[in-house]
């Protein structure tokens, strides 16, 4: 039990000593959500200059523990090691990165998961946290769900074609442009809808739920009259 | 003491990142948030339709005591025997206020009435009322709580066994939120330690803004500590069972879906609560318009936006 300004760069990010960089990535984009200018779940809680001390705080907490070198000389200064299983956990994700397929590679590194945090390594994507921050909302703004460009424009940032995409989920061109579109008169039902988008989703990487969560929306907005 | 606890804490944000909800025997679940219109009571009446369609035996209770509309909610034509003639010693048993629904095994205790100063019941009549809450013979009992930190809305919140709060991406609904977790917190703390010689130490933390107050629950914790390990380590323990489950409402972005898991960190870091984000629901006029026809969201529009996220929820507790 702390109090957040004594709490070390681990529980700031609220992750552990092992984490892997896209652990520390994914954490610190939450925080950077949390802490940011006019933040929504900071209200009432704390000051302006207390938030923007924190902010300050995650942004050296993000250098150090992306670099080597800082992070070991840190956890020396509080009396831990990298564990072996840390250490392993990593190499573990390098070796999943480099087996990715290239699209998906090319999505991680372009640090455009719909979810908001870079999914690639700092240093190999050249990313630094700068960056980072103006993927998660400053200059490219998160997708709106009711967007009925959603999926499209995912897509497009990503760099995946529809064509790479039905090769991969065996869908058709046409049913990708479809659903894209919200066409879904056009399916045979909604259960197909749903399992189309599924597949889209999870190839080009973005949250499932999230992507399901649009299909609602549009598909209410395009069926004119509410179906029971 | 102290790490054991952020060990714990820690544990419990784990949980919540993974999106896992353990799978759940118990019965009471109550509705709240602090702020009127997040749609708690669309929120609790669904959940209670969701929990019968499954094949539970469920009672929804109005606890927004002298504002209560769920008959509306559910569709149920306002009868003549309420929870105002329990309240008012017209009939001796709650369950005698029972009123059946269109689903076989949901029945409702309404609180449609008029009756002045219902609101303000006393404490021997709200100890009374919560008692044969907890007797009724019910596989579910869903409490929807009124708005704000009144103490009924608190104890009716703090006596079940699942404490869900509906908050919606607006700053005056997390504002009301934190109020009422904070509030909450030191309800259940006062209860607890009552005979306590650090009851005024407590009392303080619920006025944080006067001189020698607690601006937060572990500067009370603190002070607790360095006078009396054993009783700071059982409050800990008292703050750690305090877990509210928060659902974000009438979402219309992916910034406000994510505003859920900044509420939850925010939570757990200032205000030493382990809140656990279990859901959303997307905005949806299918909501306004089953509310406009006076009939239950799931069957009107059971493939609506927000019934399939409603459903979710339900589903993910029930496994």
């Amino acid at each position: 039990m702390k109090k957040v300004e004594e709490m070390n760069y681990y529980e700031l990010l609220n992750i552990g000593p092992t984490a892997n960089n896209e652990e520390i990535q994914k954490a610190y984009h939450l925080a950077c959500h949390t802490y940011q200018t006019d933040s929504l779940a900071l209200y009432s809680v704390i000051s302006e200059a207390e938030r923007s001390q924190i902010l300050q705080k995650i942004e050296k907490a993000y250098h150090t523990l992306m670099d080597d070198r800082e992070r070991e000389k840190y956890n020396n200064q509080l009396g831990i090691s990298c564990s072996r299983k840390g250490q392993e956990r990593q190499e573990e994700y390098d070796e999943k990165r480099e087996q990715a397929p290239s699209s998906a590679r090319s999505n991680s590194a372009r640090g455009l998961d719909v979810k908001g945090p870079d999914t690639g390594k700092g240093s190999d994507t050249g990313k630094g946290p700068e960056s980072a921050k103006n993927s998660e909302g400053t200059k490219q703004p998160p997708p709106d769900l009711s967007d009925p460009q959603y999926l499209k424009k995912l897509r497009e940032r990503k760099g995946v074609s529809l064509q790479e995409i039905s090769e991969a989920t065996m869908i058709s061109v046409h049913s990708l442009t479809d659903l894209e579109k919200g066409e879904y008169a056009r399916f045979p039902g909604r259960v197909y809808v749903v399992g189309f988008l599924r597949a889209y989703a999870e190839y080009i990487g973005i949250d499932v739920q999230q992507a399901k969560a649009h299909f609602e929306i549009m598909y209410l907005a395009s069926s004119g009259k509410p179906k029971k | 003491m102290l790490a054991r606890f952020f060990q714990k804490s820690e544990d419990e944000n784990k949980q919540a990142e993974n999106k896992k909800v353990e799978k759940i025997d118990k019965k009471i679940w109550a509705v709240a948030g602090g702020k009127g219109g997040t749609g708690k009571s669309i929120i609790a009446s669904s959940i209670a339709v969701q929990l019968a369609r499954r094949g539970k035996r469920v009672v929804i209770i109005d606890a927004d005591l002298g504002s209560g509309n769920l008959h509306t909610y559910l569709g149920v034509t306002p009868t003549t025997i309420t929870l105002a003639d329990f309240l008012r010693d017209r009939t001796a048993n709650l369950s005698d206020t029972l009123t059946n629904t269109q689903y076989e095994n949901l029945f409702l205790i309404s609180d449609a009435n008029e009756v002045l100063g219902l609101a303000n019941i006393s404490s021997q009549i709200k100890e009374k009322l919560i008692q044969q809450i907890k007797e009724l013979d019910f596989e579910y009992i869903i409490l929807d709580v009124g708005a704000g930190t009144a103490y009924n809305n608190l104890d009716f919140f703090l006596i079940s066994d699942q404490g869900l709060l509906v908050a919606v991406p607006e700053p005056t609904s997390i504002e009301n939120m934190y109020r009422f977790i904070r509030c909450c917190l030191n309800r259940k703390l006062m209860r607890r330690f009552q005979d306590s010689p650090y009851q005024p130490l407590i009392e303080k933390a619920a006025y944080p803004k006067e001189a020698g107050g607690f601006r937060t629950v572990y500067e009370l914790v603190e002070k607790i500590y360095q006078l009396d390990q054993a009783a700071a380590e059982a409050m800990v323990d008292e703050i750690l069972k305090f877990k509210p489950r928060l659902i974000m409402n009438q979402v219309r972005s992916q910034t406000d879906i994510q505003a859920g898991d900044s509420i939850r960190d925010v939570t757990r870091k200032y205000l030493g609560v382990n809140l656990n984000y279990i859901g959303f629901v997307t905005y949806d006029d299918h909501v306004k318009l089953s509310a406009r026809k006076r009939v239950p969201l799931f069957q009107e529009y059971p493939n609506s936006g927000a019934a399939v996220c409603i459903r979710n929820i339900v589903n993910r507790f029930l496994g």
